[in-house]
């Protein structure tokens, strides 16, 4: 046979406008995920007043700082970096790990990510509560619009109470995770430009 | 090769609109035709079809290694010297691909010829793929068609297992997002299409049009959920988003693409002067070269097309040095190519174009496009086929 040999008809059906099924798609999943609530620390100080383990913050405080170093926002030019967020609270590195030289915000404090402790929990991170404790990096842009605490990917941690932030599902995937948008409406322009020298509605498929 | 009438299924457009087949007629004018059929021979299309595009795109692929390598002829190509690297790197990687249609001039018998390659952004992919399919069936149930009754088309199983092995490629849980322009029903129901493939493959997809892309704070590309972007099909060719305003964030945004970078070569017509350059006299090929190097083209038959157009647009027909056919349109800014014309066949008074469809670099499916005039556009309409020995 030198066809498809079967077609699920079933999941080829689209009675209703394609466009309308996914905002209805859309609005379903903004409205999912609306995550936990976890510790936030703004300093070694802040952790050991409250947490009392001197150690287990100190742990935590160094695997932020990693997961900044590698994961966290970074621009190509220390204005624009100081331009979100604030003077004096952004580095240039020079040498940023076989990367090209690129300026990155100070990580301003950190957030405790328990979890079950399973096998794959590292020593230092063991509670004693049967929770291990990760930790990743919180930021405080200054942009105008923007308050509080933050993501590396510009995701908000809005405040839960005394020390406490709420933490979408996927604020720290490191996959398809979301990020603040500084701009739309970059790209396209090629295509109506081409459309209107045509002097007709276009398509780009070919 | 026959071209056989055979009478329209009476509840054609009750199906159409149950499968969300909103594009078979445009601007007023039908474009999905049943009221006739093209008739092969199982060993003709697998002998003069499908070994042929086995062929053409191992040499194409050639082509592009050719091509890759010399940054005068990326130039000549008409690629900003600003992506030549990010081109020429997705070619060294390796980055996969989905999907291409070549289009062919073949009248059943003697050697196809390669028209062009749409290896970047081929649409009628749905029509294709399901369309002309769900027709064989039914005339096959219906009895208006014998049961041994075949299809050079296994195009919509290809694209999910294809899709499938992507995933596996880039990371199995990656969405992938896809893209078109607003405006245009038949782009976006070509990437419907590859949606409901990717969700057959248990890949996730999400939507998102090529006007609302973002910027996001660390240079990805973002969705406008603020979704970062990590793997995306667009249906939105390479030497538009190379020339757009945002261009220059496309090397660092971490976006695996479908189809990947070096397609901006292989899909220029340019690569078209490459192949007869590098496979001269090959049989499935025709005598093409950049304009410049053309010979006169004050005798013989000759047609003139744009490195970069897209349905037909901007092809002139030339026969003794004079015009005998302009189709017009917004293209050939970045220069032609000049290619010996080679008339497509006619059947009842139609003009025939074969599309030779390949998912990765297998062949996976023919489509039949006609037309009244003898350079096929957007309009032209797609005829089912059939091969029946």
């Amino acid at each position: 046979m030198k066809r498809t040999k079967a077609i699920d008809l079933a999941a080829m059906r689209h009675p209703v406008p394609a466009v309308l099924a996914l905002a209805v798609v859309s609005a379903t999943l903004a409205g999912c995920g609306d995550g936990r609530t976890a510790d936030i620390y703004a300093s070694l100080a802040d952790c050991r007043e409250r947490l009392g383990d001197r150690a287990a913050c100190e742990s935590m405080r160094d695997r932020a700082l990693r997961k900044s170093a590698q994961a966290g926002p970074w621009y190509a030019e220390l204005d624009d970096c100081e331009a979100e967020f604030g003077y004096g609270r952004c580095e240039w590195d020079d040498d940023a790990a076989g990367r090209t030289a690129r300026a990155a915000p100070r990580m301003a404090g950190w957030i405790a990510d328990r979890k079950p402790r399973d096998a794959s929990c590292p020593p230092g991170y063991q509670r004693e509560d049967g929770t291990c404790m990760d930790a990743s990096p919180a930021y405080q842009p200054t942009t105008y619009g923007m308050s509080g605490w933050y993501t590396g990917n510009g995701q908000p941690l809005p405040p839960a109470g005394e020390g406490r932030v709420r933490v979408p599902d996927d604020a720290f995937g490191q996959s398809s995770g979301r990020t603040r948008t500084l701009s739309r409406g970059g790209f396209g322009r090629m295509a109506s430009q081409a459309a209107v020298r045509s002097g007709s509605a276009f398509r780009w498929g070919s | 090769m026959q071209r056989v009438s055979v009478a329209p299924r009476s509840d054609w457009q009750q199906k159409a609109r149950t499968y969300g087949f909103r594009f078979h007629s445009m601007y007023g004018q039908p474009y999905w035709d049943e009221s006739a059929y093209y008739r092969f021979g199982l060993r003709q299309v697998e002998d003069g079809v499908e070994a042929v595009t086995a062929e053409l795109h191992r040499m194409c692929l050639a082509a592009v290694g050719h091509v890759v390598q010399s940054e005068e002829l990326l130039s000549r190509f008409a690629i900003p010297s600003a992506f030549h690297d990010a081109v020429r790197a997705s070619w060294e990687r390796g980055d996969a691909t989905l999907y291409s249609r070549l289009d062919l001039s073949w009248d059943g018998v003697g050697p196809a010829r390669l028209l062009e390659n749409n290896a970047d952004t081929p649409t009628s992919l749905y029509e294709t793929g399901f369309w002309q399919w769900l027709w064989l069936e039914d005339l096959i149930a219906a009895g208006a068609l014998p049961a041994h009754a075949d299809q050079f088309n296994s195009l919509q199983e290809q694209l999910i297992e294809r899709l499938a092995q992507l995933a596996r490629m880039v990371g199995a849980t990656l969405p992938l997002h896809v893209s078109c322009c607003r405006g245009s029903e038949e782009d976006r129901g070509t990437v419907q299409y590859l949606q409901d493939c990717a969700h057959q493959a248990g890949v996730a997809t999400r939507f998102v049009h090529i006007e609302d892309l973002g910027e996001g704070i660390d240079g990805s590309l973002t969705d406008l959920d603020d979704n970062v972007i990590r793997w995306m099909f667009k249906l939105y060719p390479w030497e538009f988003l190379m020339r757009d305003e945002a261009a220059a964030l496309l090397p660092g945004c971490g976006v695996r693409f479908i189809e990947p970078w070096w397609k901006a070569v292989v899909a220029n017509k340019a690569i078209l002067a490459v192949l007869w350059e590098l496979f001269p006299g090959h049989p499935n090929l025709l005598p093409a070269w950049f304009e410049a190097d053309a010979p006169s083209l004050s005798r013989g038959q000759w047609v003139r097309k744009p490195m970069y157009s897209r349905e037909g647009a901007n092809v002139v027909l030339l026969r003794e040095g004079q015009v005998i056919e302009d189709s017009g349109g917004p293209y050939g800014s970045e220069g032609c190519i000049v290619q010996a014309w080679h008339p497509l066949p006619v059947h009842a008074g139609r003009h025939v174009l074969v599309g030779s469809w390949l998912v990765g670099d297998q062949p996976a499916g023919m489509s039949i496009r006609e037309d009244v005039g003898p350079i096929t556009r957007d309009l032209s309409r797609f005829v089912p086929h059939a091969l029946i020995d």
